[in-house]
């Protein structure tokens, strides 16, 4: 299992040298020249051409990508043109938030839209499924930033029973960093929650007339056996494979979300850094997110293998 | 006569689709007795699986559902029975059913063992160490090479042969008084089938099991049956016992049956195809279902349908040829 | 003839759906909105009118004004345009270049096929978001670059579905039997393979305009989609969003709008592709 996991993990290495390529491109595409941007008001001639000098932009651009993906790699992501600190130790204060949101969000999405899931498909076209079905094709059509609009309004602003745009981060105590977390985590969970719910719902439609059904309820056994037993698991093999491509879906509505609750996370660092231009910080905001991106899938891999017997390797 | 151990009576079980309501088993009279094995033949569609998962309220609802009807097993109503006396008292305890397809009737994504062991927790009260000592054990008795272990073993890793093992080793755990067995060896190449039926034979024998042996090959009617009932559209259009079948049937559609088969075919000098295909079974023929394709059929049977006449002791056949 | 029958079929199980006609009337009113916008809107969407700001909704303005005394349902009508436009636009355009390119992917496989899906895989690996964020740093902030964006988003997303279906149809032995008649590639294309692409193209276009105007929508949230004074529902809750406490309609209304127009898209989508694969359907 050990040298399983240790293979795929190796396989992704294309995949981030292919992302790293991505983003060189994307910066060096930016219309206008950075040394205007970074040298600002001293501009001179002479003053450029030492900074081309010692940032190598006056080398081969395949060398300027090595060069810069070593920097990369080894953990030298450069300074913030705004603040001047180094970017890494910005993006390492940062990342704890996003993950935790990202994390609480899922969770909330996983944990109602399992049984909402189940309870639509046990009894399909009946009151419940209606009324679960519509829901969730609301949460679906509503954007992130809308529903994180309307749930700041009523319950920070009008109820004041959660706060609004602040943050205490987990060194601050469980309760108030959950508290501060709950609006922002479900507002990002609540339109996966849906789509989960769908899902779920129609997955475990298709598992219920399985002939091992059949077979689990000539057994004797409890309707609750046979659904959350042996319909559940398989019903969640196809669902864990969606839930991977979901988390793209997270990582952009947690861009948003960061923002509009002004979360410090690497979200809302990367839109801050867009709006500024501070290019080293938009390169490590990129290539952190999608990186994440890269892990989350390789773990969903894990997960789905797992589940299903029929792939797992010995 | 009433001494049978299961006795099905105008069993009707309907399926409300979108093309309108199927009526897959539309009338349905069969007994079984303690001990008989009894084979239940007919052409694909006819209701012969429906039938079957009626008798333990197995049909999906929806779109299904017993609409009429009553199936009397030591001396209660299995349609009038509650849920939970039907799950701890009837489903796998006393009455078990196995599948057409081993291929799809265990569940993947759990072992072998666990599957089997749930059979014997479902009616016993057993820990997970002892239900899985037992499940070794009736694994080797169905045959299963190396039972220790093949239990902790999920289902993809068993051939088609062994998957249908498990499954009457997961039927006969806690030795059923009856077997519904759909098509068991059907799915399986000849050589693997010959073996499973030698297994259920061999079973049967040893669990004084009475079997419902759903069919289309007569070649296993001949081998394992005692009685045989026809089923055409939803209906039994004949019962008797195994050697008068063999020796020539009442009802044209049996006939028509026996002729089609290539092994008996062979005695009787050539192979004699039914004409046309099963009926659709949302509006079924007029009169005698049958009367479209039957040879023999009279004015009289595109008008009413046929009454059951009774031609011998335990020979009942629905044909106005007999009137 | 075969096809008009294959159309017939599908929208007559479509308009036996409830939520799929009321998906399709709503799309439908919502472009229709889009196109007479002018004609409709009672005023324009920029008119300043002289000492009306921040007045909540009433009969002369259903949906109030904004800071700077503009009627809401006059810019929430012109928004339908840029929401309305990019998302279709963009999901055509991605698809026109995606059909293509995926059925030169799937037909001569090989070296062109290699590449392809490699730079579709790389593209792939970017969450959606995340890479029309990406090329909207490069290009300049406005709705017409948000449909660029958006169509580079969604092209490999149509190649490796058509690239998929067109692999599926070679495995059909009656291309092969075709080619051996010795009929040009691009008959084959046109008349044997582009046919059997239609319906999940389409079901794909009708899901992802949901995900396009909300991702346009969502850019100009934040800043860098569309640009004030152009009237988006996206930038307007943005704007809305710093008085929204006081002045709830300035947001709810654009958002109302996002909601109604993207649940409309979504139900059709759905009817579409249950009438198209009715296995899916209970
Ligand atoms: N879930 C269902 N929904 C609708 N119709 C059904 C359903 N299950 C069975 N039927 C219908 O009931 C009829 C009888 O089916 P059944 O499976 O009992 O046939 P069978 O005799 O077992 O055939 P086979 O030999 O192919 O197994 C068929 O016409 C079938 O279409
Ligand atoms: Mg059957």
């Amino acid at each position: 299992m050990l040298r399983f996991i240790l293979r795929r993990l190796l396989a992704l290495i294309p995949t981030f040298v292919g992302i790293t390529l991505v983003v060189f491109i994307m910066i060096r595409a930016i219309p206008g020249d950075p040394i205007l941007t970074i040298l600002a008001e001293d501009y001179s001639e002479e003053l450029a051409q030492e900074y081309r000098q010692k940032m190598g932009l006056d080398r081969p651009v395949v060398v300027q990508y090595l060069i810069w993906l070593k920097g990369m790699v080894t953990g030298d992501w450069g300074n913030s043109l705004i603040s001047q600190e180094p970017v890494i130790r910005e993006v390492a204060k940062r990342l704890p938030v996003t993950l935790e949101l990202l994390v609480l969000a899922l969770a909330f999405a996983v944990v109602f839209s399992v049984p909402f899931g189940v309870i639509s498909a046990v009894k399909p076209n009946s009151m419940p499924d209606h009324t679960l079905m519509t829901v969730s094709m609301l949460g679906i059509s509503l954007p992130e930033f809308f529903l994180g609009a309307l749930l700041l309004i009523v319950f920070a602003l009008k109820l004041q029973w959660l706060p609004a745009t602040s943050f205490v981060p987990l060194s601050g105590g469980l309760f108030e960093n959950l508290r501060h977390m709950l609006l922002p985590a479900v507002t990002l969970g609540s339109a996966r929650m849906a789509m989960f719910t769908r899902l779920i719902r129609n997955s475990m439609l298709e598992v219920v007339r399985q002939d091992y059904i059949d077979t689990a309820r000539a057994k004797g056994l409890s309707e609750w056996l046979v659904i959350n037993k042996h319909a559940l698991k398989n019903a969640l093999v196809p669902t864990v494979t969606v839930i991977g491509l979901q988390i793209g879906y997270l990582i952009g509505g947690a861009i948003i979300v960061e923002s509009l609750f002004a979360l410090p996370g690497i979200g809302s660092l990367g839109i801050d850094s867009i709006l500024q231009r501070d290019y080293p910080v938009v390169q490590a905001f990129v290539i952190v997110s999608a990186t994440g991106f890269l892990l989350a899938n390789f773990a969903v891999d894990i997960v789905y293998t797992f589940l299903d017997p029929r792939i797992r390797v010995r | 006569m009433n001494n049978a151990l299961l006795r099905i009576q105008g069993l009707r079980t309907y399926f409300y689709t979108e093309e309108g309501v199927v009526r897959a088993a539309d009338g349905v009279d069969l007994e079984i007795f303690p001990g008989e094995t009894l084979g239940l033949v007919g052409e694909s569609g006819c209701g012969k699986t429906v039938t079957a998962k009626s008798i333990l309220r197995l049909i999906p609802d929806p779109p299904g559902r017993v609409v009429e009807g009553s199936v009397f097993f030591e001396g209660r109503d299995l349609l009038k029975l509650d849920r939970r006396s039907l799950r701890r008292e009837i489903r796998g305890n006393r009455i078990s059913m196995i599948f057409q397809d081993p291929m799809t009737s265990l569940n993947p994504v759990y072992t072998v063992g666990e599957q089997v062991s749930e059979a014997f927790r479902a009616h016993r009260r057993i820990g997970r160490a002892r239900a899985l000592r037992e499940s070794v054990e009736i694994l080797g008795r169905v045959g299963i090479a190396s039972p220790e272990r093949m239990v902790r073993e999920y289902p993809h890793r068993y051939s088609g042969g062994m998957r249908q093992r498990a499954m009457i080793a997961m039927a006969l755990a806690c030795r059923p008084a009856l077997l519904l067995a759909d098509e068991p060896s059907t799915a399986l190449d000849v050589t693997i089938q010959a073996q499973i039926l030698e297994l259920m034979k061999h079973l049967r024998e040893e669990f004084q099991t009475s079997i419902l042996l759903i069919t289309h090959n007569l070649g296993v009617v001949a081998e394992m049956a005692d009685r045989v009932a026809v089923m055409y559209a939803g209906q039994v259009v004949e019962k008797c016992g195994v050697e008068r079948f063999f020796d020539g049937p009442a009802h044209p559609y049996a006939t028509g049956l026996l002729h089609s088969f290539p092994g008996m075919a062979r005695r009787a000098g050539r192979l004699d195809p039914i004409p046309g295909s099963i009926p659709d079974m949302v509006r079924p023929p007029e009169g005698c279902r049958f009367h479209p394709r039957c040879r023999k059929a009279l004015p009289r049977c595109t008008e009413n349908p046929p009454p059951v006449t009774r031609l011998e002791e335990g020979h009942l056949v629905r044909c106005w040829l007999y009137e | 003839m075969e096809k008009r029958s294959m159309f017939g079929i599908v929208f007559r199980r479509l308009v036996r759906r409830k939520t799929a006609v009321f998906g399709l009337l709503v799309f439908f009113l919502m472009v229709l909105v889009a196109f007479l916008a002018d004609l409709i809107a009672p005023y324009g969407p920029n008119e300043m009118l002289e000492g009306m700001q921040y007045r909540p909704p009433s009969f002369a303005h259903p949906m109030g004004t904004d800071m700077l005394g503009r009627d809401v349902l006059s810019r929430v009508i012109h928004g339908a345009r840029v929401s309305l436009g990019v998302g279709i636009v963009s999901m055509v355009a991605a698809s026109l270049v995606g059909i293509p390119l995926g059925i030169i992917s799937g037909y001569y496989r090989r070296w062109v096929d290699q590449i392809l899906m490699r730079v579709v895989d790389l593209m792939l690996a970017f969450p959606v978001f995340l890479l029309a964020i990406m090329i909207m740093v490069v290009l300049s902030p406005s709705a017409s670059n948000v449909a660029v964006a958006l169509t580079i988003v969604y092209i490999p997303r149509y190649a490796r579905l058509v690239r998929g279906v067109v692999l599926s149809i070679r495995e059909n032995e009656y291309i092969e039997a075709v080619r051996a008649l010795g009929i040009r590639p691009w008959r084959i294309f046109l008349f044997h393979i582009l046919p059997n692409c239609i319906a999940p193209v389409m079901v794909l276009v009708t899901i992802s305009v949901g995900v396009a105007i909300i991702a346009e929508a969502s850019l100009s949230f934040l800043g860098m989609g569309t640009q004030p004074p152009t009237p988006s529902w996206g930038s307007d809750l943005r704007e809305a969003l710093t008085t929204m406490e006081l002045n709830p309609w300035l947001g709810i209304f654009p958002g109302l709008a996002i909601l109604l127009t993207v649940l409309g898209v979504n139900l059709l989508g759905d009817g579409l592709r249950d009438a198209i694969d009715p296995r899916l359907k209970q």
